[in-house]
């Protein structure tokens, strides 16, 4: 575990969070985002809660190397964006192979949010979501569910702006022809 | 943007993981526990891993000991002047200056020598998985490992075994040649004769009251059966009629002793041996006799100290004939085995003298304590 002289790696924010090593204060500091933008991404809250778990076993390796403070939570969130593109992909095969049947998403929603309606009409899209190639569904839900900047997207994607927009507008289209006719 | 994109956009935004603080001091304490297995996995991974390295730190030392090991017994059996050096060991040395060898194949499973002049000898790394052949006029030689010497006598070859077992081929036979056997071949004509003599009659002789005419076709009896190979039933009948080799000659003890030793009765043959040097120390075979003598009592008998007085016996009775470097190398290793390392130093340096490349030389440094 890292030691406490570390402390001035984590952002302004972490520091009034209490005691504790650098990766428990990162922790509490950027795990709220992290499982948010994880559940957005991949719509199941086991998988979320266990991506979370994920990224931060990374953040014990690397945290103590990133040497600008601010840059923490974009890390944390770009590291966040590629173990959920590989858990897609994952996904993928694992329904392509059989091992795994369609999922309804009806959990999505919590504690009464949103409506019931709502609900229904996010599940559906989730639902359609989980037939696109990751890296289409993995752009737009970035853009559309998470509401990030397209060059935000790109840079959490590592490709450039126009492939970008390429995926979010492949995903859009076939979400356009899809939804309603499930 | 569309109204399907406004509408996720405006949903998406109530979607939360709900991590308050609570549920994140929970998910914190998973996380706490999945590094505490991630450290004991590492531990055992890295004693696994520790040991792996060890493991195989250890093999590579074993397979260098073994390399360097290998290198320098090849380094040994490959003195200056060989004529080959095989991958395996097995070296091919000249015996004089006339000595030309040509290698007609040479593969894992088959290596063909010929010795087309001269003398050589060759150490045959033991090896079950390859055939050994060297050719040598109208006579072939196939080994699995040993030691033996190879001599060009015009027509004729000279075969001498030191150790392990050859088999020597001509057109019309073949024998087996033991550790400290020599033969020339193909044998002559004469001997083929005598070979004759003793074969199997075929006609039944009257039965006879004659003592000395009945033991004599006893003896022949033996004596055909040991020229066919069946030592075992030759060595019963020689055992049952033993008074009849009283008044043997020379042929029939050494014959005897040979048979004796092939059936298996090793220490059987001592008798024959001593009583034809005894009998016949004139005889210019007596040389051989000894030796052969020297040998029985030294790989059979494990009776070093015999072993050594019968190679000295030898040496005196032919000092300068063929035998005589085999048998001071001999007496050599019979006088280290019966634990006379003086005489044995003593006897090694003379060998050196006398031989400075000699074919045994290594092996008469080895148990001569020289350098």
């Amino acid at each position: 575990m890292l030691s406490s002289t570390s402390l001035r790696l984590v952002s302004d924010g972490v520091l009034h969070l209490g005691t504790g090593s650098v990766l428990e204060q990162a922790f509490r500091a950027h795990a709220p985002q992290v499982a948010t933008m994880a559940l957005r991404i991949l719509g199941r809250r086991e998988e979320a809660d266990d991506l979370v778990q994920d990224v931060f076993m990374k953040a014990g390796k690397w945290l103590s190397r990133l040497n600008d403070p601010a840059a923490v939570r974009a890390w944390l969130l770009k590291v966040t964006v590629r173990l959920a593109w590989r858990r897609l992909r994952m996904r993928r095969w694992r329904v392509t192979l059989g091992f795994e049947g369609s999922y309804d998403y009806v959990e999505l929603a919590h504690n009464g949010y949103p409506s019931p309606e709502d609900s229904a009409f996010l599940a559906e899209v989730y639902r359609i979501l989980d037939r696109m190639p990751a890296r289409e569904r993995l752009a737009w839900s970035l853009r559309h569910v998470h509401g990030e900047r397209l060059e935000d997207v790109a840079e959490r994607c590592a490709c450039s702006l126009a492939t970008a927009k390429r995926w979010i507008a492949s995903a859009q289209a076939r979400l356009e022809k899809e939804v309603g006719h499930v | 943007m569309s109204d399907l994109a406004e509408r996720v956009r405006a949903v998406g935004e109530q979607v939360d993981a709900g991590y308050d603080a609570r549920r994140t001091e929970e998910a914190l304490s998973g996380l706490n526990a999945r590094l505490g297995r991630r450290r004991t996995r590492r531990i055992a991974l890295g004693s696994g891993l520790a040991a792996l390295c060890l493991l195989a730190s250890a093999s590579w030392a074993l397979r260098t000991w073994q390399a360097s090991h290998g290198s320098r017994a090849q380094h040994r059996a490959a003195p200056a002047g060989a004529l080959f050096a095989l991958a395996d060991g097995s070296v091919v040395m000249p015996l004089d200056s006339r000595s030309r060898v040509v290698a007609k194949s040479v593969s894992p499973r088959l290596v063909e020598l010929e010795l087309l002049a001269g003398s050589a000898h060759f150490d045959v790394a033991p090896n079950h998985k390859r055939e050994f052949h060297v050719s040598a006029g109208r006579v072939g030689i196939t080994v699995v490992g040993t030691r033996f010497s190879v001599e060009r006598l015009g027509e004729r070859t000279v075969v001498a075994v030191e150790g392990g077992r050859v088999r020597v081929e001509w057109e019309r036979g073949q024998q087996i040649l033991d550790p400290g056997e020599r033969g020339t071949f193909p044998p002559m004509e004469k001997a083929a004769e005598e070979t004759g003599q003793f074969a199997p009659t075929p006609e039944p002789e009257a039965p006879t009251l004659e003592p000395r005419a009945g033991s004599a076709r006893a003896a022949a009896d033996w004596r055909a059966l040991a020229n066919h190979g069946e030592f075992t039933a030759a060595y019963r009948l020689l055992h049952d009629q033993g008074k009849a080799m009283a008044r043997a000659n020379l042929d029939d003890l050494l014959l005897a002793a040979d048979v004796a030793r092939r059936a298996g009765h090793a220490a059987d043959s001592v008798p024959y041996l001593e009583k034809a040097l005894a009998t016949h120390a004139g005889d210019a075979r007596s040389a051989v006799v000894a030796f052969t003598l020297g040998r029985v009592r030294l790989a059979d008998l494990h009776d070093p100290a015999g072993a050594a007085a019968a190679f000295a016996r030898a040496r005196a009775a032919a000092p300068r004939g063929p035998l005589a470097e085999d048998a001071l190398a001999r007496e050599v290793e019979a006088r280290f085995r019966s634990g006379d390392r003086y005489r044995a130093r003593a006897l090694a340096e003379e060998y050196v003298e006398t031989w400075p490349a000699g074919a045994h030389l290594n092996a008469v440094r080895h148990f001569g304590g020289l350098p």
